[in-house]
């Protein structure tokens, strides 16, 4: 009895006086396990598995018990067993890019008298184009020819962007003069003018559906206005610098924009905050393009072009794109060759599907430009995504075509020879 | 969860709510049992802090090359369309426009009418005027006149976004090195008269490299050219150095001719001496008379060359003649008249006031027993001024004959002669020309 009483004292006493420090609180052990790694937490996780199969009833040690298992975690690690590199080698090597013609300079227009910085093709019957220049002009050229058709003045400073609505008959431009413009094509003069950005605007693009357009530039904000009443709807603040390029898609993400901040931000437009970021970029993202055939879209920094599958925005491609220096500009068509413009003047097709570089081309400087000017601002595949439109620094305009009767025989392209050290980080 | 009434020891958690799994991301999940790659949130990461998998890094299309990724479809894009579009318009119902256009309203010259009352607190009579609020006309093109203020991102309760690339490489030093660019010095200004180091210097200098060693590589060109250059120098040079050690030797024979010729005279005029001298002389009679009256014949036509060139003189080069004879020194504008004795002020300094700055060696006071001068300054003055002349130059004519002739005749008088010789400038003349007696007579 005596002994008895004694021992339950001293467990009640040895309780009440040092029972806490058996144990650690929930709170600092949390603090502890975010410094370790996340293998060391797997283990502990294990451990603590397969310690509370073992558990005594009468234990001093205080068992919590189970926590929720993890399953997310399990799945990471099921993955990477999954994935060997040797595997990936072998499904990679497998994949044969699609043979596409290589392209050729045809055709040099000249007329601007300040770099020309964006370009954008009729949509409705793919007879003419408008390019937007350093000049602070628009000047609307007739496709087939050439041929200068008008020029619009009344920006004061460099015309960033140009969108042309299939749906009115207008045309938007973004200008670093802080406005965006509404030009009624039918009588060649302004209609609207959107006030009310921060600073310049390098970007702007029409909602496919809505009667809204998209702007974004310098002031970081991605700015949604209603054509009609000229009032900026929406504001969408997120990104941490400039931003380069704004598009629109008739489906959630409704605006993909891309920044200096070296992140690609999906929109939820109603929600008005980013669905996803994608941060697998550098630096500087400074072109975005969609794909028109699937639903999906690249994006390219410095060295660096990926695709992104569309809705969650997954990795799709990591383009061969080592040693490509600054790219300015990309652009896709409907064969799945996408163009990405250099800052030094380089041109590089890809395949889309597999990332492969099959033509890599120099452009040809205007006589009389400096060395310097040798680079691709701006470009776009018109409709039918057989001419390309590319505009440089030089002030020119150039349009590039495939070679006529070319085969895969005469014109294999550059070779293609995957690796795995591709899949940069 | 019993959080233990015995770790009351320990401080309370900050933050209650334990990390749980994000709701937002786990619902796809509880969907279906197929793979999700993506941000994942892990119940054991602390805060939210999405963790991120290895299969976020390699592309999906290696996994499933065939995948297809269809367009939106037109229902989905209609879906769409309807739900923003709703939202669009209840945002745009509760906007004002910014820049609409004035009301039909105003432009018809239509208005609201409004019935505005009011009563009179003393008389309590109410009294009702109609109010007729017309829109103020705006100019159509005029921009909005609202202000816009910067949107500050509003702060999120969404994890942030795991940044899924490497860091950037740190530059390596010797990068960092060629990013160096060393501050601009200038070799021919420098305002502030800073220090330069000799190494700055030289690395501004382009013909020195980075180290400051080695000189770039010279032009084979520039280097044959300097080579022909130094050789034609140096043949030049030898051309110069022979002919001058043919003119020396040359000049050198010359003299030695004239030497030779010189001793041979030498030789000759003494071998002559000698042979006079072992001649018997015969003294011949000198007659004194006519030594001294030659002597006499010169001294005057000196003195007639000499008086001769005085009157050809201007008035006042005569007179700084007569004061050099004098043995004064007189300047140019004392002659002329132009010079004014120096104007004495009023004001009388002590000596000591002057002298104080001159250091110690001066007397103290104690020593310095008068206040001040002995004389009155301007008897001092006085004193030392020296006489003008007064009249034209008719009379510096004259006094200059009167002390040319003074000195002739007063020659003659024995006992005057002493004073005149102590005071008249005439006499110190005659003086000299006894020297020049003197001298004569010595030789």
């Amino acid at each position: 009895m005596n002994e008895h009483s004694d021992d339950v004292y001293v467990r009640a006493r040895l309780r009440n006086q040092f029972g806490y420090m058996t144990w650690v609180p929930e709170y600092v052990e949390d603090r502890i396990s975010s410094k370790k790694g996340i293998l060391q937490r797997y283990e502990d996780y294990q451990q603590k598995q397969a310690k509370a199969q073992e558990v005594k009833t009468d234990s001093l040690v205080k068992y919590e018990g189970a926590k929720d298992v993890p399953r997310n975690l399990l799945r990471i690690y099921r993955g990477e067993a999954d994935t060997s590199a040797l595997a990936r080698y072998e499904e990679v090597v497998s994949q044969k890019p699609q043979w596409h013609a290589p392209w050729k300079l045809t055709r040099v227009i000249n007329g601007h008298t300040g770099w020309v910085r964006c370009v954008c093709v009729d949509p409705v019957d793919n007879a003419w184009f408008a390019t937007g220049s350093n000049d602070s002009t628009i000047r609307v050229w007739d496709l087939a020819t050439g041929k200068l058709k008008v020029t619009l003045q009344g920006h004061i400073m460099t015309v960033r962007d140009i969108c042309i609505s299939a749906r009115h008959p207008y045309m938007f431009s973004a200008s670093q003069d802080k406005l965006v413009k509404c030009w009624d094509l039918e009588r060649n003069t302004v209609v609207r003018d959107f006030h009310g950005t921060l600073s310049g605007v390098h970007s702007v693009d029409l909602h496919p559906s809505l009667d809204l357009i998209v702007s974004a530039g310098r002031d970081s904000v991605v700015r949604v206005w209603d054509i009609r009443s000229r009032s900026c709807v929406l504001t969408l603040a997120g990104h941490r610098g400039p931003i380069n390029k704004v598009r629109c898609l008739p489906v959630d993400p409704q605006i993909v924009s891309c920044s200096t901040d070296a992140t690609v931000k999906l929109w939820d437009l109603v929600a008005g905050k980013p669905m996803k970021t994608l941060t697998h970029h550098k630096r500087n993202v400074r072109d975005l393009a969609f794909n028109p055939t699937e639903f999906s879209f690249a994006s390219a920094c410095t060295d660096d072009i990926r695709s992104w599958k569309l809705v969650d925005g997954q990795l799709l491609t990591n383009f061969n794109s080592e040693a490509l220096g600054i790219v300015n500009t990309l652009a896709c068509n409907q064969d799945g060759v996408l163009f990405a413009g250099g800052d030094t003047g380089e041109l590089s097709f890809f395949d889309y599907k597999t990332g492969h570089k099959f033509q890599k081309l120099e452009t040809t400087a205007m006589p009389g430009s400096l060395e310097s000017e040798k680079g691709v601002l701006a470009s776009t595949f018109d409709r039918t995504g057989l001419r390309l439109l590319t505009c440089e620094r030089d002030k020119s305009i150039k349009i590039w075509k495939h070679i006529d009767g070319a085969t895969q025989d005469s014109h294999p392209g550059l070779p293609w020879n995957p690796s795995l050290v591709r899949q940069r980080f | 969860m019993n959080s233990a009434p015995f770790s009351t020891l320990l401080p309370p958690p900050k933050k209650e709510s334990s990390p749980t799994v994000a709701s937002a991301h786990q619902s796809p999940e509880n969907q279906g049992d197929e793979p999700v790659a993506g941000i994942v949130f892990d119940s054991l990461q602390p805060d939210g802090i999405p963790n991120v998998s290895f299969q976020d890094f390699i592309p999906i299309r290696q996994r499933d090359f065939n995948m297809e990724i269809p367009l939106p479809s037109k229902q989905d894009i209609e879906q769409t369309f309807q739900r923003t579009k709703a939202y669009f318009d209840k945002l745009l119902n509760n906007k004002p426009a910014t820049n609409s256009r004035p009301s039909t309203d105003a432009r018809s010259g239509k208005g609201n009418y409004i019935e505005y009352k009011t009563t009179d607190a003393l008389t309590n009579k109410s009294t009702s005027r109609i109010i007729k609020i017309v829109d103020h006309v705006a100019d159509p093109l005029q921009p909005s006149q609202i202000k816009r203020k910067k949107v500050v991102a509003p702060p999120t309760d969404e994890p942030v976004a795991p940044i899924l690339h490497s860091a950037t490489e740190k530059l390596t030093k010797e990068q960092r090195e060629q990013w160096r660019i060393p501050s601009a010095v200038s070799n021919w200004k420098n305002p502030n008269g800073y220090a330069i180091d000799l190494e700055k210097r030289i690395a501004i200098d382009g013909r020195y490299n980075r180290e400051g060693t080695a000189i770039p590589a010279v032009n084979e060109k520039l280097l044959e050219l300097t080579n022909a250059l130094e050789e034609a120098e140096s043949k030049a040079r030898e051309e110069v150095r022979n002919r001058a050690e043919a003119r020396k030797q040359e000049a050198e024979q010359q003299v030695r001719l004239k030497e030779d010729k010189l001793r041979e005279l030498a030789q000759r005029s003494r071998e002559e001496r000698q042979r006079k001298r072992r001649q018997p002389i015969d003294h011949e009679e000198y007659d004194e008379s006519a030594i001294i009256r030659q002597t006499e014949r010169n001294e005057k036509r000196d003195q007639m060359k000499n008086d001769m060139r005085l009157s050809k003189l201007s008035t006042a080069d005569r007179l700084r003649v007569l004061a050099h004879a004098q043995g004064r020194d007189v300047s140019e504008k004392i002659i002329l008249g132009a010079a004014k004795p120096s104007e004495v002020p009023d004001v009388h300094y002590d000596s000591r006031l002057l002298t104080k700055g001159a250091g110690t060696a001066v007397p103290g006071a104690p020593e310095q027993v008068y206040d001040g001068p002995l004389f009155a300054q301007n008897a001092m003055d006085r004193l030392y001024k020296p006489a003008r002349f007064t009249g034209p130059e008719n009379d510096a004519l004259d006094i200059l004959s009167k002390m040319t002739s003074e000195q002739r005749f007063e020659d003659q008088d024995p006992g005057t002669s002493v004073d005149q010789q102590q005071t008249s400038p005439g006499m110190q003349k005659s003086d000299a020309k006894q020297d020049s007696e003197h001298d004569l007579k010595r030789t």
